[in-house]
């Protein structure tokens, strides 16, 4: 990449302050606020204010900071050629197009290279195969010479082979061979012709590469018929080509040709020039052996489903997947960009027919393969996420590839309470927070310990709502952390168990507190978790252990003497031990969670 | 809660929408009535919404809000119990992530959450009020972002009040102890060179600035830049790539008009200022014997004595 002169980024340096307060960039200008930046990067401003947003960017080196500290865990990036607008012109990007069509021109011409070269190794390693046999059955070295140097195409020969011997032990590619012998019954006859116009001296050549060393003479073009070993051929060139799994397995006769210059065999000029001959008549036949050979592979595929499950184990080491021609695959994320495991793919063709269905790994890819081609609706869904649903034109002949993005489901908020049950520790008490110096000097503890800003934080449950006691003598409570009060009303919930505490109190007293209940006053109130216990003027104590629901009136009473005096203090140091003091200095104690209360 | 009096447009448009934005929002759920979600939009169509936009632009900025979030945070910062709940499942984790992701370190990580916390929750009070910073989200991008780029707005902010404290230990360590402050930066050795440069600059797009800054300057990579600007990495290389030829050009063209010849503008673009002062000192320190003119004496006495 060429640098920018030196003087640019002085100039650079110089054009962004040095000076900076909170708040404000060197220029005086505000500085976006959060909500800004946050539309800038998820880019949902409007062109006008990203622009401004962009020219406070280029100034301000802190919220460069800030924009680029804010970006979200790195997320596949979805190229948006337009938000990058071309500074000088649209002209300058035309040589990069141009140049990128020749590359991709150049990358394609060298991929059909590789595939043909690839393409042709099984056909070679069958005619060797073959030949030993074939040499050994038949002495014909007479034969016309331009016989052998025509060989067939292979997929048409294999074909044949196939034909022969797999009808009769009711293989399932029995069919799907036969149609293939028809079709390529004319290319065949394509190919031989101009092969057969080759000049002499290549035949040698050619039938010594093509029959190997060990034969004479070239092989017969249907020496497949006569082989013993019919069976043996025709499996090893079917797994040949299932390994290979390319939609260009077969090999047009030029590969034979071709195949001589690298054995080393002297070829003059003729032959080469025959060799090239060869090559552009025999690449009429590919398409027609190209189609067979797939479909047969789909056929292997589908009554076997080994292969396919075998399949993702192998993928698994692979970032995605690379599903390879008769598959189809992909992987499954969430809007952030995750992959989602355990997603369930469940693939239905359009016409009625057979669904298959996959299911995600760890990496969050899937593959299913043996699907003919068509078109296909694809469902992705996995628990928390709504199911998206893909239409897909599936083309068997390329490796397919569908990403499935899951977005959030309406169902997911209550999955995420379920499973964020874990994030929030409910099982321990335990919760860390720390409090800055800040929020020590900014909060108005009043004198208060500040030890007690930690219940501010977030998680912290403070022992439930927050009790305090007015001077006109009404027990108040604040479920929101002292925010609003609300009057308590302890009779109110008092009825029902006041028939209880009738029976345990005496009979004058209690008719004294009952009328005296709509004006009770409260002195003291303590509380601990949901555990409340208030007492007030006249002996009035109620006690509630579910933080102030229900109220039960306790007369603490022992040893034949009532407590009457106005109870000034209560403490308790734990649910079973309390204290309280009156107004007349006595000190009642109890340690069974007020059922029995002594006198001191 | 509006502090500023809503246009006609936005108070229009938001009677319109109130219905369908409060049922988007789920505005139930968390508590907020409608006349005070109303309120909010109002609040945040008046900060946004320029005072002269039409109703359909209006229409438009609140349709792109993202209502639900909005609603979420209004009712937290409102202190509504069931939204603090929700609030708290959906990004108590994520927070804690990004302030990790953001000071790299664990207990740096917890400090920066929690601040931001006890921000959140509204420890400041304002004229008797708690003020929540949640009530300043006018839901423009969404609520996990913003919480991101507060929490990095923090630790920016943390950062650059810290950065000019260096402990002596380290400084003596260093060797740099009692070091001259920086000089000022020494004038281009020709004003014409750096106005022409200037000029250059300020031709450029925002973004071109931007871009150029965040590498150059802050030595960002480039799929950081293609982050944050939201294109692909190829994009930005091939962008730098253009600006740094056009600038080129564009400043030997300015340093032409301001009479230079081009060779004289083309060297003076590749003179730097410190390669000067290097060259000035490293001269200043060398021997000050030059090996030939001794090696000429001894040549000259051994031809004396040869004589």
């Amino acid at each position: 990449m060429q640098e920018v002169p030196k003087i640019v980024r002085a100039r650079l340096k110089a054009a962004t302050p040095a000076v900076d307060r909170p708040g404000v960039d060197r220029l005086g200008d505000a500085h976006p606020d959060a909500d800004l930046l946050t539309a800038f990067s998820e880019r949902s401003l409007p062109e006008p204010e990203r622009d401004l947003v962009l020219e406070h960017l280029a100034r301000c080196g802190d919220c460069r900071d800030i924009v680029v500290l804010a970006l979200p865990e790195a997320v596949p990036v979805e190229t948006d050629r337009k938000a990058v607008r071309s500074s000088s012109g649209g002209w300058l990007t035309w040589p990069a197009l141009r140049w990128g069509f020749v590359v991709a021109g150049v990358v394609a011409i060298a991929s059909v290279g590789v595939l043909k070269y690839q393409g042709r190794t099984p056909p070679t390693m069958m005619a060797y195969k073959a030949s030993g046999p074939q040499a050994a059955v038949t002495e014909d070295t007479k034969r016309p010479l331009s016989a052998p140097v025509a060989p067939p195409p292979v997929s048409p020969l294999s074909a044949r082979n196939k034909d022969e011997i797999t009808a009769p032990s009711g293989n399932a590619f029995a069919s799907s061979v036969n149609d293939a012998n028809v079709a390529d019954k004319k290319t065949e006859d394509k190919a031989v012709a101009p092969v057969a116009a080759a000049p002499a001296p290549l035949a040698p050549q050619a039938g010594r590469t093509f029959g190997g060393p060990l034969i004479a003479s070239g092989a017969h073009p249907a020496f497949g018929n006569q082989l013993p070993h019919g069976p043996r051929v025709a499996n090893q060139w079917q797994q040949q080509n299932t390994a290979q799994n390319q939609a260009s397995t077969s090999a047009p006769p030029a590969s034979f040709a071709k195949q001589q210059a690298p054995s080393g065999v002297p070829v003059n000029s003729q032959a080469s020039a025959a060799s090239q001959t060869v090559e552009v008549s025999g690449a009429a036949p590919v398409p027609a052996p190209q189609a067979q050979t797939t479909e047969a592979n789909l056929l292997q595929y589908q009554p076997a489903p080994q292969p396919s499950a075998d399949e993702p184990k192998f993928m698994r080491a692979k970032p995605l997947p690379q599903p390879t021609p008769g598959q189809i695959g992909g992987y499954v994320v969430d809007p952030s960009g995750a992959v989602v495991a355990n997603a369930r793919i469940t693939i239905t063709p359009s016409k009625p027919g057979q669904t298959a269905t996959a299911v995600t790994n760890a990496q969050g890819t899937w593959l299913i393969a043996g699907l003919p081609s068509g078109s296909y609706k694809a469902r992705a869904e996995a628990p928390g996420f709504s199911p998206t649903v893909l239409a897909l034109n599936y083309d068997a002949n390329q490796p397919s590839t569908y990403s499935f993005t899951l977005n959030v489901g309406s169902t997911a908020e209550m999955v995420e309470v379920a499973s964020a049950e874990g994030q929030l520790q409910t099982q321990t008490a335990d919760a860390t927070s720390s409090v800055t110096n800040l929020n020590v000097i900014q909060v108005p503890a009043n004198g208060r310990d500040f030890a007690e800003l930690v219940k501010l934080s977030p998680g912290i449950v403070t022992g439930g709502p927050l009790w305090a006691i007015r001077s006109s003598g009404k027990l108040q409570r604040s479920l929101d952390q002292g925010k609003t009060w609300q009057n308590v009303d302890v009779n109110a919930s008092l009825a029902s168990a006041a028939s209880e505490t009738i029976e345990v109190a005496s009979g004058p007293s209690l008719a004294r507190k009952k009328e005296q209940a709509p004006t009770l006053t409260f002195r003291t109130v303590a509380a601990a978790g949901l555990e409340v216990w208030a007492g007030g003027s006249g002996g009035a104590l109620y006690h509630s252990t579910d933080a102030g629901k229900h109220w039960t009136r306790v007369v603490p009473a022992a040893a034949g003497s009532v407590l009457t005096g106005d109870i000034v203090s209560v403490e308790f140091a734990d649910p079973q031990h309390g204290k309280l003091s009156t107004s007349t200095a006595e000190v009642w104690a109890t340690s069974d969670h007020g059922q029995t209360w002594q006198k001191q | 809660m509006s502090l500023t009096k809503p246009n006609s447009a936005v108070q229009s448009v938001v009677n319109e929408l109130l219905a369908d934005l409060h049922a988007k929002g789920d505005c139930e759920k968390v508590g907020l009535t409608r006349e005070s979600f109303s309120a909010i939009l109002c609040e945040v169509g008046s900060k946004h919404a320029a005072a002269t936009a039409s109703q359909a632009e209006v229409r438009t900025f609140f349709l792109s809000l993202r209502v639900d979030e909005l609603a979420l945070a209004r009712a937290c910062a409102a202190g509504v119990n069931s939204a603090w709940e929700i609030f708290l499942i959906r990004f108590r984790e994520k927070l804690y992530l990004s302030a990790l992701r953001i000071a790299r370190e664990d207990s740096a990580a917890r400090e920066l959450a929690d601040t931001l916390y006890a921000d959140l929750y509204g420890t400041n009070t304002r004229a008797g009020q708690r003020v929540s910073k949640l009530a300043s989200y006018t839901g423009r991008g969404s609520l996990e972002g913003w919480l991101r780029t507060v929490l990095a707005q923090e630790y920016v902010n943390r950062y650059r009040r810290t950065k000019r404290l260096v402990s002596l230990d380290e400084e003596s360590e260093e060797g740099v102890q009692f070091r001259a402050p920086e000089p000022e930066p020494v004038p281009a050795a020709d004003q014409r060179l750096a106005q022409a440069t200037d000029e250059a600059i300020a031709g450029l797009s925002g973004e071109d600035r931007t871009i150029l800054s965040a590498y150059y300057l802050d030595g960002r990579t480039l799929a950081e830049i293609a982050r944050m600007l939201g294109v692909h990495e190829s994009t930005i290389s091939r962008k730098l790539d253009k600006l740094a030829k056009a600038l080129r050009k564009q400043i030997v063209a300015g340093l032409a008009r301001r009479g230079m010849s081009r060779r004289q503008a083309e060297e003076a673009l590749e003179v730097d200022v410190r390669d000067l002062q290097v060259d000035i000192r490293r001269s200043l320190t060398q021997e000050p014997a030059p090996p030939a003119f001794s090696e000429k004496r001894l040549e000259a006495r051994v031809r004396e004595g040869e004589g």
